[in-house]
């Protein structure tokens, strides 16, 4: 009896850890899902910004513009265009890319627009070396940057600057984006006023690296402008984790 | 011909420039890198022809029309990089607009269609189909003040009250004082969505810089503004003042 007893005792327990494992199991995958749908969501909002009819068109503007008085620099703009669409075709298979590769694809982006700008458009870059190597989800940085011309600099005549900062903070990486344009509208939230693209970024990052330090907040600069600040594990390249 | 060339972006104003200098038609070129400077040259230059694109911080292109006057305006050509909603007004109401990217031959045809214009004189019968292109109250969230010399925005919420003065209105912003040039009837209408009530025949006034009311005799009151005005509700405007409020003073 007492051998019966613990027979159907063993069952129960073993039936309710299988049932757990399994959920587990469709937790994770569904975990996975999201990540991957996230990610071609930013992917295509990423494209979608490049083929953002203003963008394009204008800077299809500014090359015929130049085809004649620089060509030199007419190129050079053609190929910023090309390495920006190649950039966003080709990252479909990774997630991640370190840092270093993610500046590289911002920089075609700021080149075409310091040239639409001129000298309306001033950028900072302050990155850390020992960051560089550092793991980040891919297209991180576009969307912010475009958020930071379109709101901080194209709305006002005399423009600004944007700066883009990234350091490492004990075992956390640190990154900033910032304009000195006219800050968050009155009674903006971010819960409730977060865009399509800046939401998508935002669950990237807890999707991708999230942990309990890490954050994304958008907030008024205390001297006016807006900042989004980024806080991550800091996993560097080739580190197992 | 002396023709201005409106945009922000530098690139975009020497593509139309890099043009007109091979045209031997065109005396002068001006260029104006934002809304309120075409504002400022259009008045002060008078040019015949004005490439306007109409994407521009702050004060855009159908901004700088509302400025002017859709009747004051020299012939304009559009230029837009992507506005599906404007190209359409543009096409119903047969004006010209040049899309970028474009080609020389686009640029020339429009220019061809410029120059008869201006030939036969009848540069000016678009006027009305301009100002079909701007809403009657929307733009008018700020006023495009000009004096001493500079052209100032002041935006509708940060005027106090609006006082009637000859063919001119006084605009009372933060105790400095303004001159504008409009009715204040028109002004009236324009700016009612933003919270403005005419309290008196010569009399405008912002509901939000409303300190307190003191009654004076036969149901008239004086408004105590912000910043140390004060105008007098006449009792025929009173009720007014009321409706608008919803309740009795």
């Amino acid at each position: 009896m007492f051998l019966w007893n613990w027979l159907v005792y063993l069952l129960i327990v073993g039936v309710q850890q299988g049932f757990r494992y399994y959920r587990q199991y469709l937790s994770g995958e569904v975990r996975l899902e999201r990540l991957e749908r996230q990610f071609a969501e930013a992917r295509l909002n990423a494209l979608r910004m490049q083929l953002d009819p203003h963008f394009l068109f204008n800077t299809l503007n500014t090359i015929s513009s130049q085809v004649e008085r620089d060509p030199r620099l007419a190129r050079a703009m053609i190929e910023h265009l090309g390495d920006l669409l190649r950039n966003s075709l080709e990252s479909k298979d990774k997630q991640e890319v370190t840092l270093a590769e993610e500046l590289a694809a911002l920089n075609h982006y700021l080149a075409i627009q310091k040239i639409r700008f001129a000298d309306q458009l001033k950028v900072e870059l302050c990155v850390d070396a020992d960051v560089k190597s550092a793991c980040v989800p891919c297209l991180l940085l576009q969307p912010l940057v475009e958020n930071s011309i379109r709101h901080g600099i194209s709305s006002r005549s005399s423009g600004g600057t944007v700066t883009v900062s990234a350091r490492r903070v004990e075992k956390l990486l640190e990154i900033r984006v910032a304009d000195d344009g006219a800050g968050l509208p009155a009674g903006w939230n971010q819960e409730k006023s977060l865009g399509i693209g800046l939401s998508v970024t935002q669950q990237r990052i807890f999707g991708l690296s999230g942990s309990e330090d890490t954050r994304f907040l958008i907030g008024n600069r205390p001297n006016g402008g807006t900042e989004v600040e980024i806080r991550m594990p800091l996993k560097l390249a080739g580190e197992n984790v | 011909m002396r023709v201005l060339v409106v945009d922000d972006e530098l690139p975009a104003r020497q593509r139309i420039v890099d043009l007109l200098r091979k045209d031997p038609c065109v005396e002068r070129v001006l260029e104006a890198e934002n809304g309120i400077a075409a504002v400022d040259t259009i008045e002060s230059e008078r040019p015949d022809v004005v490439f306007l694109d109409v994407q521009m911080p702050e004060l855009d292109g159908l901004g700088v029309i509302d400025a002017i006057g859709a009747a004051n305006m020299p012939l304009t050509v559009f230029v837009t990089a992507y506005d599906q909603h404007a190209i359409r007004a543009f096409e119903a109401n047969a004006l010209d607009y040049l899309l970028k990217p474009f080609s020389d031959e686009r640029y020339e045809a429009t220019m061809t269609r410029i120059k008869s214009r201006l030939g036969t004189g009848n540069a000016h019968n678009l006027d009305q189909n301009i100002a079909a292109l701007i809403p009657r109250t929307s733009r008018f969230d700020r006023l495009v003040v000009k004096s001493a010399g500079r052209t100032r925005f002041i935006r509708a919420t940060d005027i106090d009250w609006i006082e009637a003065s000859g063919v001119y209105v006084t605009l009372h912003v933060a105790g400095t004082e303004e001159l504008y040039r409009a009715s204040l009837q028109d002004l009236a209408e324009k700016l009612e969505p933003f919270g403005f009530v005419r309290v008196h025949r010569s009399a405008l006034v912002n509901l939000d810089s409303i300190l307190h009311l003191e009654p004076i005799s036969h149901g008239e009151f004086e408004v105590v503004l912000k910043h140390g005005s004060r105008c007098r509700i006449s009792r025929a405007f009173r009720a007014r003042l009321e409706e608008r409020l919803g309740q009795a003073l």
